[in-house]
């Protein structure tokens, strides 16, 4: 089997001519035949990432960045079933309205629910996610008031208390309240990184009888309790 | 060796070519590529030095390099070392990385089983809300193959350096990978593939099927998504209920006293 030590000396080479711009050099002959084993990656026993210390480092090595390793790791391939199934706000008298997961419709806009209950982006971040877990509501609906009719009643320090399908509940903390043109949804309402917070989105500002839509979206904030 | 260092050569000069082809006309200051090292050949570590100083070491397989920072640099008199040693696998000379657009580089094996170098430009279009993108690449020493998603053919006769790509609904499939045009043997899998909202997910099927060392290496690139254009949330006036909240009703409370008391004002006002 010459193979395979060629293909291990020649991938040393390789990972020179990923970066080269120009073709091999001949200092590379004498390598190759010393490792003829598959086994172990390293030839060298004392090898084991340390640096050696006669071996200045380069300026550039703090430029170059080591995200660790590529190799496929089922586990970060495993289907978190975990999905928000009710909320409850005491401060508004929401008990326990349930929770819908909920896409996009036809005209690219999030396909809420009626006016009883509350859609969850089922796209974006899960409870306890990094990111925001967006559950948006009513304000009314047909004529009937929805479930976040009174959402701009919260004030920072509310509760919120989201109930999962693994019979579990995670609790936060309303940390402030916005409104934005119906336009101009904040960037960081899709967020996908960072503390795990929650957004409870609704309609505000004035109510446009013409176009049967308001102006304005209210958002409520929160934070883990 | 001489004929590795002659596919080496070739596989550099491509290199260059892939490059001189992807840079930008010199304009942005800070660096707008994303270019990721990836080292795709089992059983090798190695190191790297530019100008006889360490830039990273012990670069094994399955790792990953982030170059994007050096963008648009050129890196003086580099050499690749065996890991941990200092015999020079290779005398590379003055590189220059390109200076914008997405790549990944994959030393791998080609369908031989010989050493390769493929320059891969990494699809970052806008992905639709609830899809992702699954990318499969082939850079295994084993012939063509087809890839089976939940056991019905995705990519068929995907050659050594070719990919398969579709943007599918998010969720979880099982991915398998087996001669063309046959249902197995599977050579690799099945494996589950999470596909997330907005996510790029390629996945490079490496190794040697003659040395039963195939395996697959993943990578990820984030935020191709696309969010809701907007949330309507009412269709018609509120009503004049008295409220659920709390605050409402003790603002109610608080008004139908204050007209207790005007009334009250009022009619002494009018016995006066």
């Amino acid at each position: 089997m010459t193979r395979v030590p060629r293909s291990l000396v020649a991938s040393a080479l390789l990972a020179a001519a990923a970066l080269s711009g120009c073709g091999a050099g001949g200092e590379g002959a004498g390598a190759p035949e010393a490792q003829p084993t598959t086994e172990a990656p390293a030839p060298a026993a004392g090898a084991s990432g340390a640096p050696d210390p006669e071996r200045p480092t380069s300026p550039l090595a703090g430029q170059v960045e080591e995200l660790g390793s590529a190799v496929y790791d089922p586990g970060e391939h495993v289907a978190d079933a975990v999905a928000p199934t009710g909320l409850r706000i005491d401060a508004l008298g929401i008990s326990g309205s349930a929770v819908i997961p909920v896409g996009i419709d036809d005209a690219g806009e999030l396909d809420v629910p009626g006016a009883a209950d509350v859609g969850w982006y089922r796209y974006g971040p899960r409870p306890g996610e990094p990111g925001v877990t967006v559950l948006a509501a009513h304000i009314a609906f047909d004529g009937v008031d929805g479930v976040f009719r009174h959402l701009d009643d919260l004030r920072p320090g509310d509760e919120v208390v989201v109930a999962l399908s693994d019979g579990t509940e995670r609790r936060y903390r309303i940390t402030e309240l916005t409104q934005n043109p119906k336009s101009e949804l904040p960037p960081e309402l899709w967020a996908r990184d960072g503390t795990p917070r929650l957004a409870l989105v609704t309609c505000g500002g004035s109510f446009d009888r013409s176009r049967r839509s308001y102006d304005d979206n209210v958002i409520a904030w929160a934070e883990p309790a | 060796m001489s004929r590795t260092l002659t596919r080496l050569a070739a596989a550099a000069a491509l290199t260059a070519v892939a490059w001189a082809g992807t840079a930008s006309p010199a304009s942005a200051q800070e660096p707008a590529a994303r270019i990721h090292l990836l080292h795709g050949i089992p059983g090798v570590a190695v190191d790297v030095e530019a100008g006889g100083e360490a830039v990273f070491e012990n670069f094994e397989f399955g790792d990953t390099q982030d170059l994007s920072a050096l963008a648009g640099q050129t890196l003086a008199g580099l050499q690749v070392k065996a890991a941990g040693t200092d015999t020079v696998a290779i005398d590379a000379g003055d590189v220059t990385l390109p200076a914008s657009g997405n790549h990944t580089i994959v030393a791998h094996l080609d369908a031989e089983g010989d050493p390769a170098l493929a320059v891969f430009t990494n699809d970052t279009a806008t992905i639709a809300a609830g899809q992702g993108r699954l990318t499969v690449r082939h850079a295994a020493a084993a012939p063509a193959v087809d890839v089976l998603a939940n056991g019905s053919p995705a990519f068929t006769n995907v050659l050594n350096g070719d990919e398969g790509k579709a943007d599918l609904p998010v969720g979880t499939i099982s991915a398998s990978v087996v001669p063309t045009g046959a249902t197995e043997p599977v050579v690799i899998g099945p494996a589950d593939l999470g596909i997330e909202d907005g996510t790029s997910l390629i996945v490079y099927a490496v190794g040697s099927l003659e040395d039963e060392s195939l395996t697959v290496l993943t990578e990820t690139i984030t935020g191709l998504g696309t969010a809701p254009a907007a949330i309507q949330t009412g269709n018609s006036p509120v009503t004049d209920d008295a409220g659920w909240s709390f605050t409402t009703v003790a603002a109610l409370s608080a008004l139908a006293g204050a007209s207790v008391l005007g009334a009250r004002r009022l009619a002494v006002a009018r016995t006066r």
